[in-house]
């Protein structure tokens, strides 16, 4: 025995010090300050973070993972997917049986595509969770601006790869999922075949474009399935390189900004002569050392329990529960009810209310250019790095309502619409399916008209009443465009409430539009 | 370019207590605490697992080849010193009749997998690739093929046609041919 | 900071969780179900082998003598052959045939290298540009050529040679070859078990799969019904047991599969999955009692051998006329119920009121549905009804008459015409027609003169034939009808609806209900058929199937098919199918037919029995005659046509003409054991003569030789032999009756000299399938002798015994 620890030790230490490991392994492993730098700097892997960051930063409840998780989610996606890609055939008359065979022939193909499925909506939920904290933190603000645009589309892509994976089934969820989907591009105002305004027919419409056909089929599955397996994710792992190398430049979490405060006030992005006290007494004591901490190996540690945590929860997920797989897609027989993805019910669930072109364009369109803006008509530069509200009520509230608004929609449509998406409590059963009959009616159009234009004047006139210095911040223009998306994302509700209690159909009809 | 610097900076100052380090240590230097190990054993063991999952997954249970057994019609079909390349393109075999009786040869060259082609006029069956020629027995005699091309299970079904069973086969160099199942006397 | 220890636990803890889950998943997947059943039967299969060395070993040692007397031979020819007297010899023969298998090759291998170097001078030849190389090419070719020839020749010779030498050696050999054969012979049992064990033991399980392209199906329900495909195991549990019956024999796995025939999902090796008992898979398993629903996927005839439900289904939904409503792709039929033209003249009102309300109360075995109309909806039909009037082609001249003398002479002429054949009286009778019970009580005496004279002109579609009463002889007839057949209770009735029709809505009715789906009406023409389309119906998801008001049927395919044959309109109000009062057997056997129309169209080579067009129209005066008498109502020629009489697209090769012209002056018995005859037409002999003539000379099979016994070769020997072998080698008696003597389940042969021509006796006898694929005739496959001398006996009855009996 103890000639055998000997000779492993001795093995080991002609490893360790040979030319080969060296050219490996640039330093050693003793704790020293050096090489918890090194650590990071000399590793292509690590080193996308910062050697140093802000001791609070590290704070558990204070990130919660998020952006670690999207990412990591990403990479367990792609070796997914690429192994998912040995066996998948974008064919229409192979692919549903491709399905088929992964799931009961391929080793361990089931629990793969558990994974990947089960990955794909939970990287919808880390993502949306993510851009949540990074809204409540206030870590858009200058100067993360960009990085929050860079967020942004990075959401969109998310859901577009989710959206364009739904296809490759091939089964009726998928099918009718992408019908309905792209159906929404058909009313895109000019570029669609039923949008206002429109330049096109539908041979050469936004949705022809998508579809490469006019219907969904085999051309639509080879263009789903390029922009999923190549497209889309080469679009996302350059974004998310950005979106990295930003957080490495910004030292990593908004946190920062406050700890480094005393430092240097450019690199904060405060605003000249914005005075220190600004920020809340409760989590910044004055004069505090910055307290800096190397990320190796504290952050990287806490990030390895997170992916243990993370990985464990997936996999016991998804050999608990199997990915969802209906029955052959067909182009006649549409399931009762027919329902989107559930992070796109609830645009599913405007659809009801609204015409296509805005319900499916024209609202996602102004949601994202919201999102995107976002950082730069928010002129306070307060709350950035904690979670307290206080000081920032109306940007906040704003916000809140429309993700709970956003979310409130999506369970609707998940939870409590039925056969022929009529609504049905949950305790309300489908087997007898509801005889509805709601016949709907119209404003004439003068009231419309009258009723449209005195909320809007409300709504632009209050605001200048009521507080007059926090309107007084704003140009007129930047006024007014804010003023107009935060009624439109109000006028939602209203709309639903008209529509599920009165029955009303239409507020406003004109021969060009409806709303 | 700031972080690099910075962090060359620590660097030049090593061996200088670094501010406000001293507190957290090193979380992973105590290799020999028991959960320290466990956590990288068990880990270890997960992704040596995923990795071998993956591999197993690239190995399919099933293929979609046509099935190794065939029937391949009745005896009379065939004559006497004819080398039938009937079933050459669906399942890869050379029927061979000849005064002794039946057998079937593989269309793959021993060489490197190449299919031959039966010339008449020479009688011999000659790979196109690196000029391997074979015998009408199968035994190899000019270019590099190094052994006879294999002979597959030859045997007469219950209803009277040929049976020709690719997933066994037999070799000359091994003596295999004077299996009965090699060569179906009728 | 946290603690560290509670970092490193949450570390450890969440690693350790990572490794359970994949030590779970790898379990898991090294043990699916289909390899434990697998492994289940492997065992059966060994234990099987065991017992089969066993016995073999058992069986040898019972024959331990003859094993030790064979080897013991073989032991003697060994020592003969090596002998101190037959050594040399054989060892040089032995040399001999070695040196003569050299030789061969040697010269094999020369001629193949002179061949390869004729093709390189070939190719110098076809290459060589001027005329001189040619020249001297030409001449080396030449000689080559000779060289060729000359070492054939000398292989050949070679050849001769080696084979004689083996030939020698074979001698030589030969008792040690028999000995060591029949030692092999006797041992092979064993050998051949033993290897069967150790094939057995060396199985691994392995997904098994059958691919069947034509059908783009794969089925992996071998995987777990291992045995399915192997006989032996019937006694096994499931899944491992053999697949009863025959149905693999006729229905090779690898051409058909399993879920083709039994539903499931091939691809799954999974329960539930694999039953397709789940959601969102369209085909699940069939119940037993089920499956024979999917033989009419491709079994399109109108039967499906062995199977009496999916046979019966088809005929049910035939019967019933439900393609009158429901259209079926590929069914076409006509409309089962009479033409409406004229009801109006024909029935009286007081029994249309009834017969409206409740069919089956005034005709138990009819095929109207019970439509369970209301009063008002009875009145508003009948007076609909009742004003589609019309006047008859051929009104009766003289009026009925009511005297004793005409009712007599109508019965007389109700038995001559042996009306009893087709229809029948209280239930007794034929059931090609409608029971004449109480038939004077629904039609108007007029009508049914009318109709009796010319029944197709009065009643288009009808079967029943024109018999070319005289006016008297149908008044005679009605008469007696009128004495005998009507409902001298017609007090009893239900009176009729106490509310006033309205026509119009009558008309409305009609289109509702589809009236016109069974019944020919004017004006209704085009309309389209009233129930949904059935094409496809098998493949009907639950989900798309009205349940309604129903909570107590269950939400599936079969249930609700159940359901809606059995109450047709207790799923909600407003549904219009009417109520058929099926028995639980055909209800089952229309369920069975509904759940055979997929649509899944199999490929060609699956299809059998498909029913093609009938274009054959009788032609010219034949034609109007078979249209006249209404032929094709019974008989059917090429394809078109009834079943009821026998198939007369052979008729002229098959009977001789004098039989023939006799036939239809006076139909007589042929077959004692059949009910329906042949009624008389009273055809005059220029109509016999247009129809004898038709049928001898267009009605004809070419395969049926016209004559087959040369002049004089019927001499007595041969009908003697003949007649040997009709009562004992082929013992024909047992089914053809000869003079009264025989089984009576073929035709009377007295009479078959008469009737049948000697070409179709002696073509019949060798193949009778081949003339008519449903004969019950049993194959003897007999040889042309036999066949001859068979039909020299029959033909020598007309001589002896059918003349003297005359």
């Amino acid at each position: 025995m103890g000639r055998w620890r000997e000779w492993l030790a001795r093995a080991r230490s002609k490893a360790t010090t040979s030319r080969a490991w060296r050219s490996i392994f640039r330093h050693g492993y003793e704790d020293t300050r050096r090489n918890r730098l090194l650590q990071v700097s000399s590793s292509l892997f690590l080193h996308l973070h910062p050697t140093t960051m802000p001791a609070s930063g590290l704070r558990f409840s204070y990130t919660w993972g998020l952006g670690g998780l999207s990412f990591l989610l990403f990479i367990l996606l792609t070796l997914t997917g690429i192994f998912l890609m040995f066996y998948y055939v974008p064919d229409t008359r192979r692919a549903y049986d491709d399905m088929k065979d992964i799931e009961f022939v391929v080793p361990f193909g089931q629990f793969l595509r558990n994974l990947h499925r089960w990955a794909a909506h939970a990287m919808v939920i880390t993502v949306w969770l993510h851009m949540l904290r990074v809204f409540l933190t206030s870590a858009y603000k200058p100067p993360r601006e960009f990085n929050w645009v860079i967020g942004v589309l990075l959401l969109v892509l998310t859901l577009l790869l989710s959206f364009s994976g739904y296809l490759l089934p091939w089964d009726q969820i998928a099918f009718w999922a992408i019908t309905v989907g792209t159906n929404m591009a058909t009313a895109t105002p000019f570029f669609g075949a039923e949008g206002p305004f429109s330049l096109v027919t539908y041979d050469n419409d936004l949705r022809f474009l998508i579809l490469g056909s006019s219907t969904v089929g085999q051309s639509a599955l080879i263009r789903f399935y390029v922009l999923h397996c190549l497209a889309l994710p080469l679009a996302a792992a350059v974004l998310v390189g950005v979106h990295f190398w930003r957080i490495r430049k910004d030292k990593f979490s908004a946190a920062a900004i406050r700890r480094l405060g005393g430092g240097s006030k450019v690199a904060t992005g405060m605003a000249e002569g914005q005075p220190e006290d600004t920020v809340p007494a409760k989590t910044a004591p004055k004069n505090a050392a910055p307290a800096v901490v190397e990320v190796w190996p504290h952050l990287v540690a806490r990030e390895f329990l997170a992916l243990l945590v993370a990985l464990l929860a997936l996999h016991v997920w998804s050999l608990l529960v199997n990915a969802p797989l209906e029955g052959l897609a067909s182009a006649t027989d549409t399931p009762n009810p027919a329902k989107a993805p559930w992070y796109f019910l609830g645009l599913q669930e405007i659809l009801v209310y609204f015409d296509p072109w805005i319900a499916g364009v024209m609202i996602p369109g102004v949601i994202i250019a919201g999102l995107v803006l976002l950082p730069y008509v928010d002129p306070n530069p307060l709350g950035v790095g904690t979670y307290d509200l206080r000081h920032r009520r109306y940007v906040s509230s704003a916000f809140l309502f429309g993700f709970f608004l956003w979310i409130g929609l999506i369970i609707i449509g998940q939870f409590l619409r039925g056969p022929g998406w009529v609504w049905y409590w949950p305790w309300e059963s489908w087997e007898v399916h509801k005889p509805v009959y709601e016949k709907t009616w119209n404003f004439p159009w003068p009231v419309g008209l009258a009723a449209i234009a005195t909320y809007l004047g409300i709504g632009l006139y209050l605001p200048r009443r009521l507080r007059p210095k926090l309107v007084g911040q704003f140009s007129r223009t930047r006024y007014v465009v804010l003023m107009l998306c935060l009624l439109g994302m109000f006028a939602l509700p209203i709309k639903m409430l008209l529509r599920l209690a009165f029955h009303v159909h239409y507020v406003l009809v004109t021969p060009w539009f409806r709303i | 370019m700031v972080d690099d610097t910075t962090a060359r900076g620590d660097l030049d100052r090593d061996g200088k207590a670094p501010p406000a380090v001293g507190t957290a240590g090193n979380l992973w230097m105590p290799r020999r605490h028991w959960l320290v190990k466990v956590t990288w054993w068990t880990f270890l063991g997960s992704v040596t697992a995923m990795v071998g999952a993956s591999l197993r997954m690239l190995s399919p249970r099933v293929t979609f080849e046509p099935p190794p057994v065939f029937k391949a019609g009745f005896p009379g079909e065939y004559a006497v010193g004819e080398v039938s390349e009937r079933w050459k393109k669906k399942h890869g075999v050379w029927i061979v009749r000849t005064e002794a009786g039946f057998y079937s040869l593989s269309t793959k060259c021993t060489h490197l997998g190449c299919t031959p082609n039966w010339i008449e006029t020479e009688e011999k069956f000659k790979c196109p690739c690196h000029g391997s020629g074979f015998y009408r027995s199968g035994v190899n005699f000019e270019g590099p093929a190094p052994r006879p091309l294999e002979r597959f299970r030859i045997a007469l079904a219950e209803d009277g046609q040929l049976l020709v069973d690719r997933s066994r086969s037999y070799r000359q160099e091994r003596g295999e041919w004077n299996s009965p199942d090699a060569l179906l006397r009728i | 900071m946290r603690p560290r220890l509670s970092f490193r636990a949450w570390t450890a803890l969440s690693g350790t969780g990572l490794a359970l889950v994949f030590v779970v998943l790898v379990v898991l997947e090294a043990n699916p179900a289909w390899r434990q059943h697998q492994r289940a039967f492997f065992r059966l299969e060994r234990l099987a082998a065991e017992r089969a060395v066993t016995a073999a070993e058992q069986e040898l040692q019972e024959r331990e003598r003859e094993v030790r007397d064979l080897s013991a031979r073989v032991r003697a020819a060994e020592r003969t052959l090596q002998g101190p007297q037959q050594t040399g010899a054989y060892e040089q023969v032995r040399q001999d045939v070695d040196r003569a298998e050299r030789l061969v090759s040697d010269l094999q291998d020369t001629l193949q290298r002179q061949r390869a170097e004729y093709q390189r001078v070939e190719r110098d030849f076809l290459l060589a540009d001027r005329e001189a190389d040619r020249e001297r090419i030409r001449v080396r070719l030449n000689e080559l050529r000779g060289q060729l020839d000359a070492l054939a020749k000398e292989r050949d010779r070679a050849a001769v040679r080696r084979d004689e030498a083996s030939r020698r050696m074979r001698a030589m050999t030969a008792e040690l070859d028999a000995a060591r054969e029949m030692l092999a012979r006797l041992q092979a049992p064993l050998s051949l078990a033993r290897a069967d064990l150790a094939a057995a033991r060396r199985r691994q399980a392995e997904v098994q799969q059958l691919l069947i392209e034509p059908l783009n199906r794969v089925d992996r329900c071998t995987s777990c019904h291992i045995g399915a495909t192997r006989a032996g195991f019937e006694q096994a549990p499931e899944p491992l047991r053999s697949h009863v019956g025959r149905y693999l024999q006729e229905h090779p796995p690898e051409r058909f599969g399993c879920t083709v025939c039994h539903g499931g999902q091939g691809r799954a090796t999974r329960l539930p999955a694999a039953h397709g008992q789940v959601p969102h898979w369209r085909e699940p398993l069939l119940s037993e009692d089920l499956i024979g629903g999917r033989c009419g996927v491709c079994h399109r005839g109108d039967a499906v051998p062995g199977e009496p439900y999916a046979t019966a289904g088809r005929r049910v939904f035939a019967e019933a006329g439900c393609h009158g409503c429901h259209e079926v792709e590929g069914v076409f039929a006509t409309r089962i119920g009479p033409a409406l033209a004229g009801v109006g003249s024909k029935v009286r009102s007081e029994w249309l009121a009834w017969w409206l309300r409740d069919p089956r109360a005034y005709l138990p075995r009819t095929r109207m549905p019970n439509f369970l109309l209301g009063d008002q909806e009875i009145a508003d039909l009948s007076a609909f009804l009742l004003s589609l009037t019309t006047e008859f082609l051929s009104a009766p001249r003289e009026p009925v008459s009511q005297s004793r003398g005409a009712v007599a002479r109508g019965e007389m002429l109700f038995k001559e015409s042996r009306c009893i054949t087709c229809h029948a009286v209280r239930g007794r009778g034929g059931t090609i027609g409608p029971d004449l019970w109480r038939v004077a009580s629904k039609v108007r005496l007029p009508w049914l003169a009318a109709f009796l004279q010319a029944p197709a002109a009065v009643q288009p579609g009808t079967k029943m034939p024109r018999y070319r009463f005289s006016d008297r002889e149908s008044a005679d007839l009605v008469a007696y009808l009128w004495s005998e057949l009507r409902d001298f209770d017609e007090d009893a009735w239900p009176p009729g609806p106490s509310v006033p029709g309205r026509p119009e809505e009558g008309r409305r009715l009609v289109r509702a209900y589809g009236c016109f789906g069974c019944h020919q009406m004017p004006a209704f023409e085009q309309a389209g058929r009233v129930g949904a389309e059935l094409t496809g119906y098998a493949d009907k998801d639950a989900e798309r199937l009205d349940f309604g008001v129903r909570r107590d049927v269950s939400r599936t395919w079969r249930a609700w098919t159940e359901a809606k044959l059995r109450e047709p309109r207790s799923f909600r109000d407003g549904l219009k199918m009417p109520d058929y009062g099926f028995s639980d057997h055909e209800r089952f056997s229309l369920l069975t037919y509904l759940a055979s129309l997929s649509e899944a169209k199999p490929p060609a080579g699956y299809l059998r029995d498909v029913p093609g067009p009938n274009p054959y129209e009788p032609e010219g005066r034949f034609g109007e005659l078979v249209a006249d008498l209404n032929c094709l109502a019974c008989h059917s020629i090429r394809g078109r046509g009834g079943s009821l009489a026998p198939d007369l697209t052979r008729e002229g090769s098959r009977v001789r003409p004098e039989w023939l012209r006799r036939f239809l002056d006076r139909p007589d018995t042929i077959r004692p054991y059949l009910e329906e005859r042949m009624p008389r037409f009273r055809l005059s002999p220029e109509e016999i003569d247009v129809i004898a003539r038709y049928i001898e000379n267009v009605l004809v099979d070419p395969r049926v030789p016209k004559r087959v016994l040369t002049n004089g070769e019927a001499t007595p020997a041969l009908i003697e032999r003949g007649r040997d072998l009709y009562y004992k080698t082929y013992a024909c008696d047992a089914c053809h009756q000869i003079g009264r003597t025989g089984g009576a389940v073929g035709p009377d042969l007295t009479l078959a000299a008469e009737r049948l021509t000697e070409g179709w006796i002696y073509a019949w006898l060798r193949n009778s399938r081949q003339l008519d694929p449903s004969a019950r005739e049993p194959v003897y496959e007999m040889v042309d002798a036999d066949a001859r001398a068979i039909t020299a006996f029959l033909l020598s009855l007309k001589e002896k015994e059918l003349y003297s009996a005359r």
